[in-house]
């Protein structure tokens, strides 16, 4: 099982474009990471790096302690995944998990027992003699997956496997993968745009925009201290709230002032905020509590049964988002008033970085 | 030996790539080059190089022949291509208004003449509408008490559409129809909830949609028939008569590899071949550019 | 209740779809009549020819004129094999190549490709002439197949390429994943998937190579090199055009059955190619 390793690795491809930029990143023996990031973020490319299809213009590759960085693909010793499966039409599956075996020039008896061992722990025996055309999504994907585990990698790549499933198996094979992974103990790099899958699978999660990693952490890290506003904006559904503000003092007192209102600072980050002028303050939508009261006016209200989803209007026409508790009730046109949970709200600089 | 990446995506490319480009270059862009070149020379069936400057061009504008083979390359190409474009329409409409089967048996029953070999469609054709009392279209005429009809005699250039057009118009026919197949059918639904008439959604609707398609075979078939002439040499050869028939490239093949074996002017020869080879060239980068065809070519993603 | 129209329709539609289908029937028709010039009666003796080859076997003049059917047929396989080897040997692997490997000229070459394509071959003639004689390779089968090859081979690049695209780059990686090299994965892998490419552009090649006629006309000198169309032409030109058609007709069916048998089989692949030379 193989550590990597990206030191200051770039990517840029033929007419400029540049697609990964100084990425530093490493992966632990046996981690699940989850390279995360909406479309053209250079998450894919990434991946194609570590498998050996491209090759970083800067910058090295480490497989434990090794360059790979002019290491084929085929010498790498690892399994891929893609979201379109690609297996080979024109074999039979049987004959698809067995591909990277016989080309390992493994002994026959030795090929076949792996395949159905394989088959058997992705419960898909019976479909050996089918072909790829007769299987429906979820299969294809199980054949891929056992194509990739019957090679003993050191390394698993999977990018957006899921994505071409429906939402139910989606769900289904994203346990099973989570507890297969667990008991092959195999390093798993898994590239997603999808955060929530991304936050239920990943040991860690690697943040990326515009070809340079935002952050890196565990999920709990990265939702609850997420380092600058796009890392904040992009985890955690319904999505934070980023509102522009002005810190302004008065009486001895910090306040912010924003959504054509202003809200005390409790002392201790008054200490840390004092001195700064325009900030941008996050708040997820289940540290907003509401009151009755005045400032704000119930826009809409979504019951979602465990939980409503409330918008609310501020005085200057932004719309807050708020989640409120299943016993909380408010309907449309009320009037609320709104505070904080400072202890779990984050401020930033207008350029995106943390402040506190 | 571990050959490094780059060298053996060299080699890759070397192997697989050269005996194409070697083929291309020794077969189709060297005698494109010989043949400029022999035009300024006096070649012949003496196989010697003399130069001669612009003296054949100066004789084939003297030559009081030249007009007419101009002219009946220009009445070959029209007529041909009109054929071919419209009866291919005709082809193409007609086999999508009617059930799949019968639309596909159609369009293979007229790519049939394509396939068969030229000297095969050629005899037939000139057994079919030969002047004489045997011909076949004669024979029957002569059986139903009729005259017989001088069809290659008098009607050379209908004879010579139908021929050539019989086998044009399988291609039009095949490209118009997929063009039609592909349009989305939503369109002709939504034309015909308004209450278009079948006509009215093909003049509307389907032409206007196709018209890519249309103007690119105009195109494409113009630059290959001026260079086309295998049916002509197989059937009327030219006639009847003085160069009735007898378009450009004809009259080089005869000039270079004449009935008679003596003349064998490949410098006069080439003369006419070169400006077709010129005319040609300057038209398919043309309609590179025109088409727009470099949107063919997507950039490979694997290094 | 059906339409007249609709009726009218699909008469007209089957009418125009036999209509092509005419003349070949007419062929047969004459290839089986009793007199030598009309179409009339039902005899198998215009095939005799078929026991020996020999055309004219009461007439030693024309028997040493004409060749042998068997040699000229021999000469029209030997053509049509050799340009469909070749044609798709070499372009399969050009294909692959524009298709799957970005380098400098790419786009270059595959234009001057599209460039030839567009330019009929018998422009070509008088220079071609002049090589194959130059090289020795006038007068040789030899050098028809290559001339031959040389003008079919921008289309088959053409076809094979637009195959070559469709197959999705995640197979391809899978492979190299998995444990293939380059090669490797091309010939396991992307090879089985453009079969149906190459067995059209084979098709092609070999019908185009049968069907030959200019460049044997025009290269080729000598009787016993001949090729079937050769023969056909010959034969028509000269009086037994006049005198005994049934006998040509029968050698024409002789030589269209493999042209026929071949279309009925691969109709769909000929589509194909037509369509793939156009579209790219």
């Amino acid at each position: 099982m193989v550590r990597v390793r990206l030191e200051n690795v770039t990517k840029v491809f033929r007419g400029g474009v540049e697609a990964v930029r100084d990425l530093n990143l490493e992966v632990k023996d046996g981690e699940f990471m989850i390279l995360l990031g909406p479309s053209g973020c250079g998450k894919t490319t990434t991946l194609l790096m570590i498998a050996g299809v491209y090759k970083p213009t800067r910058g090295y590759i480490y497989f434990d302690d090794q360059v790979v960085n002019d290491l084929e693909p085929k010498d790498r010793n690892i399994g891929m995944v893609f979201q379109s499966y690609a297996l080979y039409p024109h074999m039979k599956v049987y004959e698809n998990i067995a591909f990277p075996l016989r080309l390992k020039k493994l002994p026959k008896e030795e090929i076949d027992r792996r395949v159905r061992e394989v088959a058997s722990m992705l419960k898909i025996e019976n479909l050996l003699d089918r072909r790829p055309s007769q299987l429906s999504g979820g299969q294809q994907q199980r054949v891929a997956l056992a194509r990739a585990i019957a090679k003993r990698p050191g390394l698993f790549l999977m990018d957006e496997p899921l994505s071409n499933l429906d939402a139910k198996i989606r769900v289904e094979i994203r346990a099973e993968l989570k507890r297969l992974q667990r008991e092959l103990g195999i390093t798993t790099i898994y590239v997603t745009h999808d955060q929530a899958e991304a936050m239920s699978l990943a040991d860690r999660i690697a943040v990326m925009n515009e070809g340079r990693l935002q952050q890196v952490g565990t999920p709990d890290e990265l939702y609850y201290h997420p380092a600058n506003v796009f890392v904040a904006s992009f985890i955690g559904a319904p999505a934070a709230n980023l509102i522009d503000a002005d810190i302004v003092e008065a009486g001895g007192s910090l306040f912010i002032e924003a959504l054509g209102m202003r809200f005390q600072l409790p002392s201790d980050l008054a200490q840390v905020l004092r001195g700064a002028s325009k900030v941008v303050f996050m708040v997820r939508p289940e540290d907003v509590r509401l009151s009755p009261g005045k400032g704000f006016t119930v826009f809409s209200v979504e019951w979602l049964g465990r939980e409503s989803f409330v918008h609310v209007q501020a005085p200057d026409g932004t719309l807050l988002r708020v989640t409120l508790p299943p016993d909380q009730h408010v309907s449309a046109g009320e009037e609320v008033s709104a505070s904080f949970n400072y202890k779990r709200a984050h401020f930033y600089r207008p350029n995106g970085e943390l402040i506190v | 030996m571990r050959v490094s990446r780059e060298l053996s995506k060299k080699l890759i490319i070397g192997v697989m790539l050269t005996p194409a480009v070697v083929v291309a270059v020794l077969f189709l862009a060297v005698p494109a080059a010989l043949t400029i070149l022999i035009s300024l020379t006096e070649l012949d069936y003496r196989f010697k190089w003399i130069w001669c400057g612009l003296d054949n061009y100066a004789r084939l504008l003297r030559d009081p022949t030249t007009r007419l083979v101009v002219q009946a390359t220009a009445i070959y190409v029209a007529g041909t291509l009109a054929f071919n474009t419209l009866w291919g329409l005709c082809l193409a409409l007609l086999s999508t208004h009617v059930h799949d089967a019968l639309g596909t048996f159609m369009r293979a029953a007229w790519l049939l003449p394509r396939v068969l070999p030229s000297v095969v469609w050629a005899m037939l054709m000139m057994w079919i509408f030969s002047p004489l009392d045997a011909g076949f279209l004669n024979s029957l005429i002569i059986s139903m008490g009729g005259q017989p009809v001088p069809w290659t005699f008098r009607y050379y250039w209908p004879f010579l559409f139908v021929v050539n057009g019989f086998i044009g118009s399988s291609l039009s026919a095949i490209i118009f129809s997929s063009a039609i197949k592909s349009i989305p059918p939503d369109y002709i639904i939504a034309a015909k909830v308004d209450g278009a008439s079948s006509f009215t959604i093909i003049t509307r609707i389907i032409l206007p949609m196709i018209k890519w398609h249309i103007a690119f075979f105009v195109a494409y078939n113009t630059l290959s028939l001026l260079a086309s002439f295998e049916y002509i040499l197989l059937t009327l050869n030219g006639g009847p008569g003085y160069y009735t028939t007898e378009v450009m490239i004809l009259r080089a093949y005869h000039l270079a590899f004449g009935q008679y074996m003596v003349a064998m002017d490949f410098g006069y020869a080439a003369t006419y071949v070169t400006i077709l080879l010129v005319v040609g060239l300057v038209l398919s980068i043309a309609y590179w550019r025109v088409f727009r065809l470099r949107r063919l070519m997507i950039e490979p993603k694997l290094e | 209740m059906v339409k007249v129209r609709t009726i009218l329709l699909y008469l007209v539609a089957v009418v125009v779809a036999a209509v092509p289908l005419v003349p070949l029937g007419l062929l047969f028709a004459l290839a089986l009549s009793e007199h030598p010039v009309y179409v009339r009666g039902f005899t198998l003796a215009n095939f005799d020819f078929l026991k020996t080859g020999v055309l004219f076997p009461g007439d030693p003049y024309l028997s040493r004129i004409y060749p042998n059917v068997y040699t000229a047929a021999a000469n029209t396989l030997l053509l049509a094999l050799g340009n469909m080897a070749l044609v798709t040997l070499i372009s399969s692997m050009a294909g692959y190549v524009i298709s799957r490997y970005s380098f400098r000229g790419r786009s270059a070459l595959l234009g001057t490709f599209l460039v030839i394509h567009g330019v009929p071959a018998s422009v070509l003639l008088v220079a071609l002439y002049y090589l194959l004689k130059a090289t020795g390779l006038l007068n040789t089968l030899l050098g028809v197949v290559l001339v031959k090859m040389a003008v079919d081979l921008p289309l088959g690049v053409w076809v094979l390429k637009g195959f070559y695209d469709g197959i999705p780059w995640d197979t391809e990686i899978a492979a190299l994943v998995d444990g293939t090299s380059r090669f490797g994965a091309f010939f396991r892998v992307m090879l089985p998937l453009v079969s149906p490419g190459i067995f059209s552009i084979a098709l092609f090649s070999f019908l185009s190579g049968w069907g030959e006629f200019i460049f044997v006309y025009t290269f080729i000198q000598s009787s016993t090199n001949w090729t079937l169309s050769m023969l056909i032409q010959s034969l028509f030109a000269s009086e037994m055009g006049g005198i005994n058609l049934a006998l040509i007709a029968a050698l024409s069916v002789f030589y269209l059955v493999p042209v026929l048998v071949l279309f009925v089989v691969g109709e769909k692949y000929l589509v194909r190619v037509t369509i793939g030379g156009v579209k790219g």
